[in-house]
Order: C-alpha cells, then structure tokens, then sequence
C-alpha cells in the first residue's frame, strides 16, 4: 500500500467513524444546553464528511466546504462556551469577551470567505479563539467549576484537532513546500490523530449505549 | 531551516499536541478519580452523622417520655389514688364525722399537688413565660431565678439587635442554654456564668462562658446533656466551638443561620 492509499482509507474511515458518531449521538438524551449544542454538532460533523466526501467524488475537490465548515465550526462552539459560561459559570462579564472575540473572528472570517478567499487563512483564524476557550475551559475544570465529563472530552479533543489543524493551517504555505511524500506524512500524521480523537469520542459514546446511560451529563 | 528539517518540526509539533492532550485527559481522569473517592467519603460521613443525629433526637424524645411517664405514674397518679381513695371512704360513709375534715383535707391536698406538679411539668415541657412573653423575658427570668440562689452569678447580654423570629428555634436556644448552665451547676462549680448574643449579618452567634474547674480538651464529651446540644445545634444548621482547660473555665461559640 502506498502512502496515498494509506491516507485515503484513514481519510474513509474518518468520514465512517463521524457518520456513526452523527447515527448514534442522535438517540442519546441531553438535558443542559451546553450539551444539546455538543450533540448537534457532532450531527453536524457527520453530515460535512458525508457531503465533503461527496464533493470530493462528484467535483474532484471540496475546498468550496471549508470556509463554511469554518464558520460553522467556530459558531456551534462559540455558542457551547456562551451556554457553559451564561448557564454553569455564570459570569456574565466574560460574555462580552466571547462576544467580542467570536464575533470578530467571524467577520474575519466572513471578509476572507468573500474577499480574501484563502482557505489556511480562514481555518488558522477558526482555530484561535477555540484554542483559547480550550484552555480557559481547562483552568475551569482545574478549579472544579465544571465537572461533566463529555465537556472534559469534548475540550481535550477539540484542543487537539484544532491544535494540528492551526499548525497544519498556519504553515500550510511551508508545507507545500515540502517534497509530496511529506505532505503525505504530515497528512496522514494529522488524518491519524483526527482519527484517534473521533475513535475517542466513538468509544466514549458506545460506553454511554453498553451501560444504558443515554444521557450526555457526565 | 531546510525542508527536513520543517518537515519534522511540524511533526514533533503535533506530537507535542498529542502528548499534551493525552497529558490532560490522563491528569483530569486522576483528579476526578480522587474528587468522586473523596466526595463517596464525605456522603458515607455525612450518613454516618444524619443516622448519629436522629438516634440522638429519638433517644431525647425517648428520655423525655420516659421522664414524664415517671413523673405522670409517680407523682401525679400517686396522688390522685390517695384522693380516690379518701373519696371512696367518705363514699361508703366509714369515717367517724371528726376524721372526714381530715380526709377532705388529705383529698384536697393530693389534688393541689396534682394540679402543681401538672403546671410543672408543662413548664418545663414549655415555660409558660417563652410562650406568652417570648425569648427575651424567658431569659430574664432563668437569670433571676439563678441570681436569687446567690451562688452563681449569670450575665446575659441579649440582644438588642438579633432577631429571631422562629419559635422552634429559640426554644432550641433556650434548651441548649439550660442544658450548659446544667452542665455548669452540676459539674464546673463555677460562680460567673456570661452568655453573649450578636448577630453577625448572615449568622447569629451565640456565647457561653463560665469561670469554673473547667476539663481536659482532649477528652471527648460523651455524655448526653452534651450529646443534647450538639444535636441541637445541627438542628439549628449550625456550627459550634468549644475551648476549655483544667482550671481555665469553659467557653462555647455556637453559630447559626438566621433566616429571619
């Protein structure tokens, strides 16, 4: 099997695993908001790789996808911190951070989608402010104010899958550089952990459905 | 930087990613392992203390009972069989006319008694001086009556500014409060007794102190008078504090929550 081959079935199984992902999550109950967004993003996701992996058969790319996975991605998790943080934290005052921050990072990105129309832009300014809401959710989680356990999954994995995609997307131009079969590497290296952190949430939401615990609060 | 050696920087980059996300997971899973262990141990605690607590409510209500079944049986009943009695003689007309001012007398006696000791025990059961004049003349008048003996002498600094509405809860203050200088009289052989009252915004802080032999800290209070108060005072949602010493007196700090 060659490298490419490689990345196209880590890339299929991508796709299998969210659909699943997307399938199972819809039977499972959610009580809190912050929850009910999770799931709906998750659903969300599936459809983007099916209609991704469409596009990619029908037009031969599907880079048209991206900045409105960008936009959507950044908004779906912009509105999960603005329910742990109105409804859990309770701190209003940080509202207007958020607010200020998704929404200037979502005119960016809407300037870039009409504009600009550059892909790694878009993605690299999607990353930023959900790092930053990973890592103050992780101060949160260490002073005990948050403690449902799909919130701590969900944040450890989107810290890690927009982690390599701000460093895949930020140095994109670099990497084109690079002779094809490290593009490959570096592809399948980032396809491998999308896959271990789908795989992850996969298992997590099994273990929910094995135990008969159909409710996403912890 | 030539393309090898970017090309392995990007990847020990997202392996540094991989690591730190698995570091987190890892350190969150511990953490909470420990928080839901410790939180098992303070519900398995607190279900220790509820059961402690309401053993020692029914115990008290049980002793209680027990008193005033004696009380009712011993002295009350007593009494009234001799009125039954002496009623049954001038019934059957047996007694010679120069005994039977003797026996209404006796008759009249047993029921004055009975009728003494009846308002007695609803005293202490209630005093009537807490139900009709409230807290405030109910502590006035154990002041008193302890002031009149003349052996000890009690200051109580009440309360111009701490208001407490509910009955329930200050008929557990003042049960508290006796059951200490009960302690005191019978064990402290103290002659100054000062109980403080202030209202510290969100909670009311009450003080008791005596002067007496005082006891080694050390020592658990077993006993149940103190068993009483500190049932009380978990009754009332609050919290206390003792300090004491041989020779040194006692002192107590009870705190609790006025939601009036």
């Amino acid at each position: 099997m060659t490298n490419k081959e490689l990345l196209k079935l880590l890339s299929n199984s991508a796709v299998i695993i969210s659909v699943i992902v997307a399938i199972i999550i819809l039977f499972i109950k959610s009580k809190k908001s912050g929850t009910k967004t999770l799931k709906f993003y998750f659903v969300a996701i599936g459809v983007f790789e099916v209609w991704a992996y469409i596009a990619a058969k029908m037009k031969g790319n599907n880079h048209f996808l991206y900045p409105i996975y960008a936009i959507f991605d950044l908004s779906t998790i912009s509105l999960f911190y603005y329910f742990v943080l109105k409804e859990e934290i309770k701190k209003p005052k940080l509202l207007r951070v958020l607010y200020w921050i998704s929404g200037s990072c979502l005119i960016i990105l809407i300037y870039n989608l009409i504009f600009l129309k550059r892909v790694d832009l878009g993605m690299t300014f999607t990353t930023i402010p959900i790092l930053i809401y990973c890592f103050y959710m992780f101060y949160l989680m260490l002073e005990n104010k948050l403690e449902e356990e799909l919130y701590l999954v969900f944040i450890v994995l989107a810290f890690l899958t927009h982690g390599v995609s701000f460093l895949i997307y930020g140095l994109n131009q670099t990497i084109f550089s690079l002779n094809l079969d490290q593009q490959i590497n570096i592809y399948i290296i980032r396809t491998l952990v999308l896959l271990t952190a789908k795989g992850f949430i996969l298992v997590y939401i099994l273990n929910k459905v094995f135990n008969k615990n159909l409710f996403l609060n912890g | 930087m030539d393309n090898q050696g970017i090309y392995f920087a990007i990847i020990i980059g997202i392996l540094l990613i991989l690591s730190f996300a698995t570091a987190v997971i890892w350190f969150f899973m511990v953490a909470q392992k420990r928080i839901v262990g410790s939180k098992i141990k303070q519900k398995e605690m607190e279900l220790i203390f509820q059961k402690e607590l309401l053993s020692n409510a029914v115990t008290i209500q049980e002793n209680e009972r027990d008193r005033i079944a004696k009380e009712l049986h011993d002295d009350i009943g007593s009494k009234l069989n001799i009125a039954a009695l002496n009623i049954h003689l001038l019934e059957k007309n047996i007694l010679k006319d120069d005994n039977s001012e003797l026996v209404f007398q006796r008759i009249k006696d047993a029921v004055n008694t009975s009728a003494a000791r009846t308002r007695s025990i609803s005293h202490e059961l209630m005093p009537p001086v807490f139900q009709n004049f409230g807290f405030g003349f109910a502590l006035e008048e154990l002041q008193n009556e302890l002031n009149s003996g003349g052996e000890i002498k009690i200051g109580i600094n009440y309360y111009q500014n701490v208001k407490i509405k509910d009955k329930i809860k200050l008929l557990h203050i003042y049960r508290i409060l006796q059951e200490l200088i009960s302690n005191t009289i019978k064990y402290a052989k103290a002659t100054k007794i000062d109980i403080g009252f202030e209202d510290e915004k969100n909670y009311i802080k009450m003080t008791y102190k005596d002067n007496g032999l005082g006891f080694d800290k050390t020592k658990s209070l077993t006993g149940m008078g103190f068993s009483n108060i500190r049932t009380r005072v978990e009754l009332l949602k609050g919290k206390m504090e003792y300090e004491t010493a041989p020779g040194v007196g006692f002192e107590i700090i009870i705190k609790f929550v006025n939601h009036d």
